[in-house]
């Protein structure tokens, strides 16, 4: 279906108040993208057409302005969704050398009658090898029916324990009949090797059957252990979740886990993975997520974006929730708005070659945002998103949002970290154990003293062996992540 | 470029957080992340060796310790370097995160006069000169004496005086 006048701005994913750059990166982009060189989908070439009658008509301001005056009033968008955004300093340097800039997006609920808390279509992959025996399994059982009880009537619940084959606990269902529930869970036996597949592949089955947009689709897996061969198999079926709209957490207990398995699970579908040293920390984790769950607002929030001239985005991260590290490719996925915790990311940018080139409104990164209003329905949502700043020589001290300054503080542990671990697996052990001292003097003056200790003896292994050992690493790893989630009960050290 | 007071990393311009070591590279110390060792560098006039103190004075740049001994003529400006500038400082505080501590372009200039006497004059800078916590008066010669604290915006120097 084609309106009498395209719209011009939706097809280059502009707003109407774009700026003559704007309209030019857009472009190259579109054109980069849909090129008939590149493109692989019928019906591409037409889309590349559009793209460039679009660029045609916008970059010429006359028949732009003929145009506009042509187009019917754009509807104002609904709010729902607040976004804020913040600047590490007022204005860009007018000098030739690279300079750093740090844009802040806080995207928060807004709160109306019309909000409903979404409910949950929730399924538990639980590992019953033999390496859980006893403790584990007693605690994981403990765990799950803590979880039980703290779910609403509306939910969803349903419960897979795998081996080397799945067993369907709870089968998904309007209504939980928790004694049976939980007689079921109480008898589970541990036996077995791990084969994550067989779990997911039985666990997606379950969420599948109730699968709506209106609730929050989910797989929490838990495991202690590596799974053989089936990786590759395990990570297309994520792929296939991530494209219904199923997002798994991972959860991984002890030390003899892959790490960089689940991370690459959970990502896949724009969950995460965390790292449970002790099995008594499984009830508090099961109860966080949840608690996160049943707490969604928006979810799937998708930046489509591009960057100025001579501007680069250089690294991505989102401080909270779940701190992570975000692929720098467009369109990004962001993440998921909470009720209790609005979403944050924290965008670096390097801007070169200003000399000269003052002007009041410089385009750092701008785009199309799109997100999933899971409070109202489901509801898509969509909005431009524009960061610039002027160019100017400025003498005016700037000074930094303490809430961003804050951000960037936890930023910068995490890429100590993260570079300390790339250090590590490339074999510059020198380079590693540099940062991870680095990063123990920090988390110290944070009054992290079980973590820092442990980077520091980490420092020590690796000096030694050459390599990072397998509990310190993901200590480190998650332990760092952590430290912005909400302040867990002290713990005895 | 910002020099880390930590571990000496240049740092692009705009850096809050040392990329190498992590360090705060602001001045508005809100987060306890500073990373000094204390020991090595002069925190009060007392600390500094005599003989470290060259020219007819120096400058003891408080946030990261370093010396910078000003000789051979009587009078220096003190700014930092940028881009299309027609007048240079005679002493770029650049390395000393001047930008983000509010010193400007020309900031200020110290003279030594023909009786021996030293004193420091504001050039209309944007933040202004404080001496000793006081602020100066643009344009207008304030004396000098061993061991006052001068700030340039928020840029903190010691005078010392041979």
């Amino acid at each position: 279906m084609t309106s009498p006048i395209p719209d011009y701005y939706q097809i280059l994913g502009l707003p109407r108040d774009a700026t003559p750059e704007e309209i030019r990166r857009a472009y190259r982009r579109a054109a980069h993208r849909y090129h008939p060189d590149k493109n692989q989908n019928p019906g591409e070439t037409e889309i590349f057409l559009q793209v460039q009658t679009a660029y045609q008509v916008l970059s010429n301001p006359q028949e732009r302005a003929a145009y506009d005056a042509k187009l019917p009033p754009a509807k104002a968008p609904a709010r729902q969704l607040a976004i804020q955004t913040f600047y590490s300093r007022r204005s860009i340097l007018p000098i030739e050398e690279e300079q750093v800039i740090y844009v802040m997006l806080e995207f928060s609920p807004i709160h109306t009658s019309e909000n409903r808390r979404p409910p949950l279509n929730l399924c538990l992959v639980l590992d019953k090898s033999t390496s859980m025996k006893g403790h584990n399994l007693a605690l994981l059982k403990q765990a799950v029916i803590s979880l039980l009880r703290q779910t609403r009537s509306d939910d969803i619940i349903s419960i897979v324990a795998f081996n080397d084959y799945a067993e369907i606990v709870l089968t998904a269902n309007y209504h939980l009949d928790r004694v049976r529930a939980e007689a079921r869970v109480y008898q589970l036996q541990a036996a077995g090797g791990t084969e994550i597949y067989q779990g997911l592949k039985a666990g997606l089955n379950e969420v599948r059957r109730f699968r709506d947009d209106s609730r929050v689709n989910h797989i929490i897996l838990l495991t202690d252990g590596h799974t053989y061969g089936d990786e590759e198999k395990s990570l297309k079926l994520a792929q296939r979740a991530a494209s219904e709209g199923i997002v798994i957490s991972a959860m991984g207990l002890g030390k003899d886990w892959n790490d960089a398995f689940l991370d690459a699970l959970a990502r896949e579908t724009g969950g995460h993975s965390a790292y449970l040293d002790k099995p008594d920390k499984i009830e508090r984790y099961f109860l966080q997520e949840l608690q996160k769950l049943q707490n969604a607002y928006a979810r799937d929030l998708l930046l489509d974006f591009f960057t100025g001239d001579e501007v680069e985005l250089s690294y991505a991260y989102r401080v909270q929730p779940d701190p992570l590290a975000l692929p720098l490719t467009a369109p990004m996925s962001l993440g998921s708005v909470l009720y209790s915790q609005p979403l944050q990311v924290v965008f670096e940018l390097r801007v070169r070659h200003m000399n000269g080139k003052e002007s009041e409104n410089k385009t750092l990164i701008s785009g199309r945002l799109q997100a999933d209003i899971l409070a109202q329905r489901g509801r898509l949502f969509q909005t431009h998103l524009r960061c610039h700043l002027p160019v100017r020589d400025e003498d005016l001290i700037p000074s930094v949002e303490p809430k961003m300054l804050n951000a960037l503080s936890h930023m910068s542990l995490y890429r100590l970290q993260e570079k300390a671990e790339h250090e590590a697996r490339a074999g510059d052990v020198q380079a590693a154990a540099r940062h991870l001292n680095y990063l123990a003097t920090h988390l110290l003056q944070r009054g992290q003293r079980s973590l820092a200790k442990t980077a520091l003896l980490e420092a020590e292994h690796l000096l030694k062996h050459g390599q990072l050992s397998t509990e310190g690493g993901k200590s480190i790893k998650y332990g760092t992540r952590a430290l912005l989630l909400p302040p867990a009960p002290e713990e005895s050290l | 470029m910002t020099l880390c007071p930590a571990c000496h990393h240049k740092n692009l311009p705009g850096s809050l957080f040392c990329a190498e070591c992590g360090t705060s590279l602001t001045a508005d110390d809100t987060l306890a992340t500073r990373n000094i060792d204390d020991s090595t560098r002069p925190r009060t006039m007392s600390d500094v060796p005599a003989e470290r103190i060259q020219g007819w004075v120096t400058l003891h740049i408080l946030p990261s310790g370093q010396l910078i001994p000003l000789s051979r003529r009587d009078e220096f400006t003190l700014g930092r370097i940028s881009d299309n500038q027609p007048v240079i400082p005679d002493v770029d505080l650049g390395p000393y995160q001047a930008y983000t501590l509010g010193v400007s372009r020309l900031h200020a200039q110290i003279k030594r006069n023909a009786s021996g006497m030293i004193t420091i004059m504001d050039l209309d800078s944007s933040n202004g000169t404080y001496l000793n916590g006081r602020k100066l008066p643009p344009r207008r010669e304030t004396p000098l004496s061993h061991g006052d604290v001068v700030a340039l915006g928020k840029l903190k120097i010691q005078i010392l005086i041979a």
